[in-house]
């Protein structure tokens, strides 16, 4: 039987194959606390599917590295030290230092500022995306639907307008929507807008005018449904915050309750900005079950019931000082500095 | 999953009669009884569920049409498969579906009336049913009809309703169904779930005849990521200043194609640090051959992607700086660097008049190579 299959998709740091066990059993668990796990459950209807492309930013750095290392060894040999080879070459063996902070930083830079990297990344994803759907039955309907955390939310938009935007040129092999999209997108701190790389994609990468939204008919948009959740106390995807107009994409759209807003405020532990703090709140996981399942058979009332235990279990008193600290180095919406983005990411990764 | 004992669901049957659960068999029929226990679900809620179970034209789903149906679609397409073949088999899935709408919709007429909501519903199926089978018929392609694509025929819990099809059957349970123990409830939800299940049915049989285009999109993509990883592997190592300038001659490439750009096949070369062996003729003997430090200050490379997606006929050209720390001769000289395979190259240098040729250290050692065996070869002959 074909499972409906949940794409995870990491964000920054270190992350190597199988990264995504925790995030899997945490929403097996979550799941299992509601009554339509009784009539679903989980392991029959679901496979996760873990998505990597960190080995590419690795990639990159160990390169570097190596090149560097060769020079300066060089250098060294013959007594030359033409001051101009040693700063390049010192200076591009940094972004390969174990420095986590730096490393976190470097690949939002790289990802957004260096059109190669960041195509091979696309590309990618995209293989481990079609090659999963491939692999399922033909005899049945393609059920897939994503989870991408930060980085990855831009990742994942770039790649499905990639996927399925109308531009797609025949020779890629067109992509019908209607056939393949996935049934929910849920975007967990997006910086999509951030990201967004209008230079590259032109007018159409832009957040809100990409082929990532929600559609009306199956031929319309890359989803059927996207959820976008947001931490009011994490600093990282409020610059440039994807906060699309009520109108967006469509009205009819927006009435068919297609586009899902979540904004979250619960402190669990100080680093908000965590992929599995995003998700044990209830707010944030009860609309993916609803729409990953029959959204009546998980009511209103048992919705409220979890939301008010979590909310209180993560009393605000108990992290007033994370909460001052976190409004410290919160941007303004509109920043777009990006001395003072990285400066507020390397402040936060380093504080968490 | 929850299993439900005989008398437990005997005893929801007798409860709920609604549940048509007469319908379903085996785990499907556990999988009823358990929606028409969750106090909250309305028949269109326990219709979605069985809907989204499996149970209804899914692979759960042990009803005599959608096995009838699911027979002939196999769970694999062969890659040799040609279209023709392709739509032979989404026919023979369609027409017992076809079949059987037809002989519900005389049914419906017998005991609903002419004039029933269930019978409209069924005429509307047919006609639905019978455009896609004419579609199929004719050859058109899965995107040249909104009638092709899977999503117009998917039901959508959330919504209650298919993706695009005219088809109400939300409204018509609703409105049949309250209060539901009415008797006209039970009939509705019966051609509910036909429907449901025929528009399951010929949802699996487009989603087989759409896969071409999976497996194009797939063969496709891993075509350019074989690419990139080639690109980056293969290639020369770019350093960080010289991905910034050629993500910037890409960005502007792909911009024109809206960011849909095959990976490139060039690349500049800018303040390339080198390492390599220099030889110098009119150097002093003893400082002749010495390793020699380089910056290609200006390069660029072009090859063409093989059918393998490996880069081939890689050329490529430089000016560069060479440094080393030799007697008799001037340490920085200039030169014209010719590269080969991205990995042999030969400079030409000039150190204040004096020529000297720099090789990769790559081609040192192939050279070097060819060398010993040159030498082995003669001593072989020695006598």
């Amino acid at each position: 039987m074909a499972k409906h299959l949940l794409f995870l998709v990491h964000g920054v740091g270190d992350t190597k194959p199988d990264w995504s066990k925790p995030i899997q059993d945490l929403i097996r668990t979550l799941y299992a606390n509601y009554h339509v796990a009784k009539l679903m459950p989980f392991d029959q209807y679901f496979a996760f599917r873990e998505i990597n492309y960190n080995d590419k930013f690795d990639a990159r750095r160990t390169a570097w590295k190596t090149a560097s290392t060769t020079v300066l060894a060089a250098l060294g040999d013959g007594g030359m030290k033409p001051g101009a080879i040693t700063k390049l070459t010192t200076w591009s063996k940094e972004p390969s230092r174990d420095d986590f902070i730096n490393t976190h930083a470097l690949d939002v830079v790289m990802y957004r500022f260096l059109s190669l990297e960041a195509e091979q990344v696309r590309t990618a994803v995209q293989t481990q995306i079609l090659a999963a759907l491939a692999a399922q039955p033909a005899n049945d309907t393609v059920q897939w639907s994503v989870i991408a955390h930060s980085l990855g939310t831009s990742v994942t938009h770039d790649v499905l307008h990639q996927l399925f935007s109308p531009s797609r040129p025949a020779e890629w092999g067109a992509l019908p929507a209607g056939l393949f999209k996935p049934n929910v997108v849920m975007m967990l701190a997006n910086v999509s807008r951030l990201l967004e790389n209008t230079d590259f994609f032109g007018p159409d990468g832009d957040a809100y005018r990409s082929a990532v939204r929600p559609g009306s008919k199956p031929s319309e948009g890359a989803c059927d449904y996207f959820i976008n959740v947001r931490h009011e106390w994490d600093p990282i995807p409020k610059p440039k915050l994807f906060r699309p107009a009520d109108d967006w994409p469509s009205v009819a759209t927006r009435a068919q309750g297609r586009y899902i807003d979540v904004t979250i405020n619960a402190i669990e532990q100080p680093d908000v900005h965590d992929f599995a703090h995003y998700l044990r709140n209830p707010k944030t996981h009860v609309p993916l079950f609803r729409l990953l399942t029959v959204p009546a058979l998980l009511s209103d009332d048992e919705a409220a019931a979890a939301s008010q235990a979590y909310e209180e279990s993560t009393p605000l008193e108990k992290f007033s000082k994370d909460a001052k600290r976190l409004e410290k180095l919160s941007l303004g919406e509109s920043e777009q500095d990006w001395r003072n983005i990285l400066t507020m990411l390397r402040d936060f990764l380093s504080r968490v | 999953m929850r299993r439900l004992s005989c008398a437990a669901v005997f005893a929801l049957l007798v409860a709920c009669p609604l549940h048509v659960v007469h319908a379903q068999q085996g785990e499907c029929a556990a999988i009823a009884a358990s929606a028409a226990s969750a106090a909250s679900a309305r028949p269109i809620d326990r219709l979605s569920l069985l809907s989204r179970t499996d149970c209804l034209g899914g692979t759960r789903d042990l009803d005599a049409l959608t096995k009838a149906a699911m027979k002939v679609l196999p769970a694999r397409l062969s890659d040799t498969a040609s279209n023709t073949e392709i739509r032979l088999v989404v026919l023979s899935v369609l027409d017992p579906v076809l079949k059987a709408t037809s002989r519900e919709r005389d049914i419906a007429r017998d005991t609903r009336g002419e004039a029933s909501p269930e019978r409209a519903m069924l005429l509307a199926l047919d006609s639905s049913v019978t455009l896609v089978r004419s579609a199929v018929e004719a050859g058109l392609r899965a995107t040249d009809d909104k009638v092709l694509l899977t999503g117009t025929w998917a039901w959508d819990p959330n919504t209650a309703a298919f993706g695009d099809l005219p088809l109400r059957v939300a409204s018509m349970v609703n409105d049949a169904c309250a209060p539901v123990t009415a008797e006209a409830c039970t009939g509705s939800v019966r051609t509910a779930e036909f429907v449901l299940r025929a528009s399951k049915l010929v949802e699996r049989s487009l989603a087989y005849y759409g896969r071409p285009f999976l497996a194009a999109a797939l063969a496709g993509t891993t075509r350019r990521d074989a690419q990139w990883t080639a690109y980056f592997g293969q290639t020369l190592v770019q350093f960080p200043w010289e991905l910034a300038l050629n993500s910037a001659r890409f960005t502007r490439a792909a911009r024109a194609k809206s960011g849909f750009a095959m990976p490139p096949s060039d690349q500049w070369v800018l303040l390339h640090p080198m390492v390599g062996v220099e030889y110098v003729w009119s150097a002093s003997k003893g400082s002749r051959m010495t390793p020699a430090v380089a910056m290609e200050i200006l390069g660029y490379n072009r090859w063409s992607w093989n059918a393998a997606n490996k880069p081939a006929g890689a050329l490529g050209a430089s000016v560069v700086a060479a440094f080393s720390d030799r007697a008799n001769a001037d340490n920085v000289g200039y030169g014209l660097l010719v590269r080969y395979a991205h990995r042999y190259s030969l400079t030409v240098t000039s150190r204040g008049g004096k020529s000297g040729v720099l090789l990769s250290s790559e081609l040192g050692t192939w050279l070097s190579g060819k060398q010993d065996q040159a030498q082995d070869a003669m001593r072989l002959k020695l006598p």
